[in-house]
C-alpha cells in the first residue's frame, strides 16, 4: 500500500516509498528542554518573590497563564518543525524535506544513481546510547558534493537500504536502457 | 529589604493590581488575537504537510485542549481583577 505523502510532494508513476525516516527523538527532546526550563520561572516567582509582594492573587495567576501559554505555543512549534523535517526514500530517490521553521521550508531531491557512497557518523555519548547519528552521502558528478542527513535513528539500517536500492538499480540498469531504448521518441 | 525598597515594592504592587479593568481585558484580547493568528499558521502546517491524519488530529486537539485551559485561567483572572 502507498504511503500518504505531504500534499506538495509528487511521485512518478510506479516509485515506491522504501523508507520514511525522521529526526531521532532525543533531537526533539534536546530542542524542547531549554523551553520546559523556561516555563518554570513562574513558579519560581509564585514560590520566592510573591510572598515579598503584595498583589492580588489573580495577577500573578494571569500572568502564569499567558506565560504557560506561550511556552505551550513554542512548544508546538518546536514539534512542528521536528515532525515535518523527513527524508523520503524511494527506489528512484532520495528526497528531503528540510522544515527549518515555520516560514523556511526547503525541498530538494536526490536520484539514486547519483549516490557514490554513503558514511554513517555517530558522534557522542547520547548518539551511541539511543543510536542516532548523520548518513553523508556523495554523489556522483564533475564535482564530488556531499548531502547531509542529521540525527537520524539506526544511520546503519538506513545505508543498507539505500546500497541495497542502487544494487537492485545497477543490476538491472541494462534492462532499464533497453526499455529506454524501446521507448517511442517524442518526435514520433 | 530595608524600609524605601518595602515601599517602593508596596507602591509597584498596588499599582499593578489597581490598573484598570479595560487594560487587563487589551492584554488578554491581545494575546487571544496572537494565539488565533499564531494557531492558524500551526494548524495549516500540519493539515498541509503532514503525512498522518490521525497524528495531525491528536496534535491539534492536544494543542486546542491545552490551551484552553491557559485562556480559560486568563480569562477568570481577568473577570477577577475587574471586579476588584
Amino acid at each position: 500500500m502507498q504511503r500518504a505523502l505531504p500534499q506538495n510532494i509528487r511521485l512518478q508513476p510506479e516509485e515506491k516509498v522504501l523508507l520514511v525516516v525522521r529526526k531521532h527523538w532525543f533531537i526533539h527532546f534536546m530542542d524542547s528542554i531549554g523551553i520546559v526550563v523556561i516555563g518554570i520561572i513562574p513558579f519560581i516567582f509564585v514560590t520566592f518573590v510573591a510572598p515579598f509582594v503584595s498583589v492580588h492573587a489573580a495577577v500573578p495567576a494571569f500572568f502564569t497563564a499567558m506565560w504557560l501559554l506561550a511556552i505551550w505555543m513554542m512548544l508546538f512549534t518546536v514539534w512542528t518543525n521536528y515532525y515535518l523535517d523527513i527524508w523520503i526514500v524511494t527506489d528512484k530517490r532520495i528526497i528531503n524535506i528540510d522544515q527549518i521553521h515555520l516560514f523556511k521550508r526547503d525541498i530538494s531531491t536526490l536520484r539514486i544513481e547519483r549516490v557514490q557512497d554513503i558514511k554513517v557518523e555517530m558522534h557522542g555519548i547520547f548518539a551511541t546510547i539511543f543510536g542516532f547519528g548523520n548518513l553523508q552521502i556523495q554523489t556522483a558528478g564533475p564535482v564530488a558534493s556531499f548531502y547531509l542527513i542529521k540525527g537520524i535513528p539506526n544511520p546503519s539500517y538506513v545505508r543498507n537500504a539505500i546500497l541495497e536500492r542502487i544494487d537492485l538499480t545497477t543490476e538491472h540498469k541494462d534492462k532499464f536502457e533497453y526499455n529506454k531504448d524501446q521507448r517511442p521518441s517524442e518526435s514520433e | 529589604m530595608d524600609i524605601h525598597t518595602g515601599i517602593a515594592v508596596a507602591q509597584a504592587s498596588s499599582a499593578v493590581t489597581g490598573l484598570n479593568s479595560s487594560v487587563w481585558m487589551a492584554i488578554f484580547l491581545a494575546m487571544i488575537l496572537f494565539f488565533i493568528v499564531y494557531s492558524a499558521v500551526l494548524i495549516y502546517h500540519w493539515f498541509t504537510f503532514s503525512m498522518n491524519k490521525r497524528t495531525t488530529i491528536m496534535a491539534t486537539l492536544a494543542y486546542i485542549v491545552i490551551s484552553a485551559v491557559f485562556i480559560f485561567s486568563m480569562l477568570v483572572s481577568v473577570v477577577t481583577l475587574s471586579t476588584l
